[in-house]
């Protein structure tokens, strides 16, 4: 059955108001820009994603492919921007097959707002759409709470302040492509060095009538440093107490159950293929 | 009452090598402060994927036996084994299923694709967002200091046996300084023709 | 009552102390954060305690204790030539020192950990660590790390520092590696490389990097390298 299962949900609300905290979900700390130039739309994207001060994936992909036309930058809770984006992107496809036409940006921005606001904002998806279809370029921001603008330049996630001062300073009428893409790099960057939600390198998707061309690590001004040794161990170093070698046309062709009846190894029971000694 | 992540402890770490994987996990079960078992691997073996599961145990166990079941009638249906890319989104999708009451784990997904070769390995949060890793991936009670030991440890195109050494002592270095994690290890060292399990020697406190 | 002032920001950043034989090598980031913000890019954390000691401080944790902490610390070093006939304080006196000062305001105290390193009479390295309200161990340490990131560079030292959970290879996981003393260089790359790891991964350090060295050969000795900045 499609949609969202709550079944856990009473067991969770129960332990909640015990005091167990909710989890920490992964959360993109962010900075996301948006610009229109004279021909198209970018939006560009840091590729940092954060789960509270650690750095979880350095180098994630924020930039979500809605259609041929379209995509969308996503801040705030990486598995919300993933999977409504993913969900839209569906849904714009067989609403594209069904009308015969392309997908317009304001299809994909409503069918965003109306699944949002149904939750209220617990879905914590913060999106920059952009695209390029029959009727012009648009850009838009679609907040978690179902709220949407429709604006020349726009930023989100922790670092927009930052990215908004470059875009404050810098943004003109009709830039050309390339100066838009540059800004909005700039922007980027701004938010990658001056804001700690924020970091790594810079990906940017520039969408014009024909075509969108997707520039994944456009920018990587954050390369490491190489170490100054290396930490290779001698072969031998670690202490192991037993060990199986299986072969792989050995592993049988059902992972199964083994009766408890004989000697089964095992915590509760059921056996994994690499347990049987 | 506390975070359900930290009740009953836990580690797993994945790392990739030169066309192999390796993936890892303590043993300890505890319920807070005491350790109940110290025979508790957190690793399960799907054919070819290899899932580690942090976290409530009781998730553990569950998901485990609920990927055993989706496993089983993917096999069923698609008359072959499932390669890991596509078990990263079937692990993806069942944890946003219950985005408002989630699962308290945080998988682990370790395999070598069958048809490329390719090694692979990815994370988890508790509600599904991937983290495709080009290098290590961390989770558990001890996954700061994991993210420590793998930061520093680790180095590309490590061959199986050196692979084997690096995992083992960004892991156990890193349990030993979690007072919910240790308890001995599960190593495992994935290649395109065999797998080999190894359990650690570890400090039992 | 819920209150809405909160005395006390963390201001992120690190610190680490390695002691070897004969030198001590303290570290710590330079950078100064409050929230997502970045304050100070080169606000440094370890100081030097009086001119000619072999004495050095690094405290991390609430900014302004932790530089209250150093100026308290500085001042009894310099205070104790005075008051001692031109003797120098040694590293057990400090060490004992810091720890009163920071039990004395047990009940609001200075949100700052400490890491004090030193030489003693006999040229040896010394180096002590404390938490916020002052305990310590007498007879010191071989390594030490305090701050944010602290629990990613802790284990990593475990491992580089104590070679702990390795054995000899051809004993078969019967006899442990054994424990020396490591040269100041090697120590260098271990600090510099603990550190690399720790901006990567904690949002909380990065910028620039200051390593202090102490030595019964060469004396003081201080550099400067750049992290990561974003």
């Amino acid at each position: 059955m499609p949609g969202f299962d709550f079944s856990n949900h009473t067991r969770n609300a129960a332990l909640h108001a015990k005091g167990v905290p909710l989890p920490k979900a992964t959360s993109t700390g962010t900075t996301i820009v948006g610009c229109i130039f004279d021909g198209g739309v970018v939006i560009a994207a840091d590729t940092r994603a954060t789960s509270g001060p650690i750095v979880a994936d350095k180098n994630c992909e924020k930039l979500h492919y809605i259609s041929p036309q379209i995509w969308c930058a996503g801040a705030g809770t990486a598995a919300d921007t993933e999977f409504t984006t993913a969900l839209i992107s569906s849904q714009l496809e067989l609403h594209s097959l069904s009308t015969g036409r392309k997908p317009r940006v304001v299809t994909c921005m409503t069918m965003l707002k109306q699944h949002l606001f149904r939750y209220q904002g617990h879905i914590g998806a913060y999106l920059v759409v952009a695209g390029v279809d029959p009727t012009g370029v648009h850009l838009f921001t679609v907040h978690a709470h179902g709220s949407t603008d429709k604006l020349p330049y726009v930023t989100m996630g922790s670092g927009s302040l930052a990215a908004m001062a470059i875009f404050e300073s810098q943004w003109k009428k009709n830039l050309t492509r390339d100066e838009a893409v540059a800004l909005c790099s700039e922007a980027i960057e701004a938010g990658i060095f001056n804001d700690l939600g924020s970091g790594s390198n810079v990906d940017v998707c520039v969408i014009t009538e024909e075509k969108a061309t997707l520039l994944r690590n456009y920018k990587t001004p954050n390369v490491r440093v190489p170490k100054e040794q290396s930490y290779r161990f001698e072969r031998g170093t670690t202490a192991y107490l037993k060990e199986m070698v299986v072969k792989r046309k050995d592993l049988k062709q059902y992972v199964t159950i083994v009766d408890l009846g004989s000697s089964a190894p095992g915590p509760s029971g059921d056996v994994m293929e690499l347990d049987v000694e | 009452m506390s975070n359900p992540f930290s009740i009953n402890g836990g580690a797993v770490v994945a790392m990739v090598g030169k066309d192999c994987v390796a993936i890892g996990c303590d043993l300890r079960l505890g319920m807070q402060a005491l350790t109940v078992s110290n025979n508790f691997p957190k690793i399960f073996s799907y054919g070819d994927a290899f899932l580690g599961l942090t976290g409530l145990a009781t998730d553990v166990t569950t998901m485990s036996e609920i990927f055993r079941y989706k496993v089983n009638m993917y096999r069923l249906r698609e008359e072959r084994d499932i390669e890991p890319q596509t078990m990263a989104n079937l692990v993806s999708s069942t944890l946003y299923e219950r985005r408002f009451g989630p699962y308290f784990v945080s998988p682990v997904i370790a395999g070598i694709n069958q048809r490329t070769g390719e090694p692979f390995i990815c994370g988890f949060d508790s509600i599904g967002c991937i983290d495709f890793a080009k290098d290590f991936i961390v989770s558990g009670t001890a996954s700061d200091q994991l993210f420590g030991t793998c930061e520093a440890l680790w180095e590309p195109d490590l061959e199986p046996e050196d692979l084997f050494e690096t995992c083992s002592q960004a892991l156990l270095n890193a349990v030993d300084r979690d007072a919910l994690s240790g308890w001995g290890a599960h190593v495992y060292v994935i290649t395109k023709d065999k797998i080999i399990k190894r359990l650690l020697k570890g400090r039992q406190d | 009552m819920r209150h809405g002032w909160n005395p006390y920001t963390d201001n992120g950043g690190s610190i680490i102390g390695i002691a070897g034989d004969d030198f001590v090598i303290l570290a710590g980031d330079t950078r100064h954060t409050s929230g997502y913000n970045i304050n100070s890019r080169d606000e440094r954390k370890v100081y030097r305690l009086g001119e000619n000691s072999s004495l050095v401080l690094a405290t991390v944790g609430f900014g302004a204790d932790a530089k209250d902490l150093a100026q308290t610390m500085r001042r009894a070093v310099e205070d104790f030539k005075f008051q001692h006939n031109l003797k120098d304080m040694t590293v057990s006196a400090a060490a004992q020192f810091l720890c009163t000062v920071l039990y004395g305001n047990r009940f609001f105290p200075k949100y700052a950990y400490c890491i004090l390193g030193g030489l003693d009479k006999n040229g040896k390295a010394r180096l002590y660590s404390y938490d916020p309200v002052g305990s310590y161990s007498k007879e010191g340490e071989s390594r030490a790390a305090a701050g944010a990131a602290s629990s990613l560079i802790v284990p990593f030292l475990d491992n580089q520092v104590e070679f702990k959970n390795q054995y000899i290879p051809s004993s078969k996981g019967t006899q442990e590696r054994p424990v020396e003393h490591l040269d100041r260089d090697t120590v260098v790359r271990l600090v510099k490389d603990a550190f690399t790891g720790a901006t990567e991964r904690h949002i909380e350090v990065g910028d620039g990097l200051q390593i202090v060295t102490v030595s019964a050969q060469d004396g003081y000795q201080e550099e400067i390298m750049p992290l990561k900045r974003d």
